[in-house]
C-alpha cells in the first residue's frame, strides 16, 4: 500500500491510500497513517479512489482514525470509496459514525460552518 | 460438499503470512475460473477473515500440521472450506459487533467474523477430531 499526503485549500488534509487494505497493506502504512490522523486534530479526508480491497483490519485503521481525530476536537470523513470497498463499509455500519462521501469535493463541504 | 470434479487444494504453514498467501491462491483460482471482480472480493475477503482469525485465537496447540484449504466450482456455486488443528472455535457462534451509541462504544475492531457472515450465502462449521472445519458457501451473482 501506498500513503500520500497533501494540504489542500482551507486546512484541509487529504490522506490518500491506495493498494489492499489487507493485514500487508495496512502493515506498510499504519506508522505514517497514525502518524498524521493521531497526533493533532485536523480536518482530515481520507480518499479511498485507489483502495482495491478493504478487510476488517482496513476498517480498524479507519475507525481508529476517526475516534483519534475526535478525540482531539478534530473532524475525519471518508470519499470516493469503490463498490466492493463501499459495501464492506456499509456491512459494518460505520456511516453511523463516519461520512462517507462519493468524492472529494463534496467531502470538502463537511468541513464548511 | 466441495464438487470432487473441480476441486483444489492448499496446506498453509502455520505462520503471519498465512492470510495473505491464502488470498494470492483464491485470486488465482478465481482468475482462472473467470469470475468477476465482485465474487472474487467476496471469495477472498471471507477466506482472508477466516485464516486470519485462525491465526490470531486458535491456538494452535502442540499440533505440527498447518491449515488445510479445499476450493470447489460447480455451476453458480463456489465453496471454500478451512480446516485447522486449533482449539474447538465455532465462529458462526461468535457474538455480532455490539451496537454503538456513541463514539465511546464504538467498537473499532472484531469485524472479521461479521464480515464473513455478510459476505457468505451459507457458513457451516463442524469440529472433526482434532479439527476444526469452516465450509462458506456462494452463489456466484455475476
Amino acid at each position: 500500500m501506498e500513503i500520500k499526503i497533501e494540504e489542500i485549500e482551507d486546512g484541509i488534509t487529504v490522506i490518500r491510500l491506495s493498494g489492499r487494505m489487507d493485514a500487508d497493506g495496512v502493515r506498510e502504512i499504519d506508522d505514517q497513517f497514525a502518524a498524521v490522523t493521531a497526533v493533532a486534530a485536523g480536518k482530515m479526508i481520507v480518499d479511498l479512489s485507489e483502495v482495491l480491497f478493504l478487510a476488517s483490519i482496513g476498517v480498524r485503521i479507519l475507525l481508529s482514525a476517526y475516534r483519534a481525530q475526535v478525540n482531539r476536537g478534530g473532524e475525519l470523513v471518508l470519499a470516493a470509496a469503490q463498490p466492493m470497498v463501499f459495501e464492506v463499509l456499509d456491512k459494518t455500519g460505520i456511516q453511523a459514525f463516519v461520512e462517507l462521501y462519493d468524492d472529494i469535493e463534496s467531502a470538502k463541504g463537511a468541513f464548511e460552518d | 460438499m466441495i464438487p470432487s470434479s473441480d476441486r483444489y487444494q492448499l496446506t498453509l504453514e502455520w505462520e503471519p503470512s498465512a492470510a495473505a498467501r491464502a488470498s494470492e491462491w483464491v485470486r488465482e483460482l478465481c482468475r482462472e475460473k473467470g469470475l468477476s471482480e465482485d465474487d472474487t472480493y467476496r471469495l477472498d475477503l471471507c477466506l482472508q477473515e477466516v485464516v486470519q482469525n485462525i491465526l490470531d485465537h486458535a491456538g494452535r496447540g502442540s499440533s505440527a500440521s498447518g491449515i488445510d484449504l479445499e476450493a470447489g466450482f460447480e455451476g453458480r456455486q463456489a465453496i471454500l472450506r478451512v480446516s485447522d488443528p486449533g482449539t474447538p472455535f465455532d465462529l458462526r457462534q461468535a457474538p455480532p459487533p455490539a451496537e454503538a451509541d456513541s463514539l465511546g462504544e464504538l467498537q473499532v475492531g472484531g469485524w472479521g467474523v461479521h464480515l464473513v457472515r455478510e459476505f457468505t450465502d451459507q457458513l457451516d462449521y463442524q469440529r472433526m477430531g482434532e479439527r476444526n472445519v469452516v465450509t462458506l458457501s456462494f452463489e456466484l451473482k455475476d
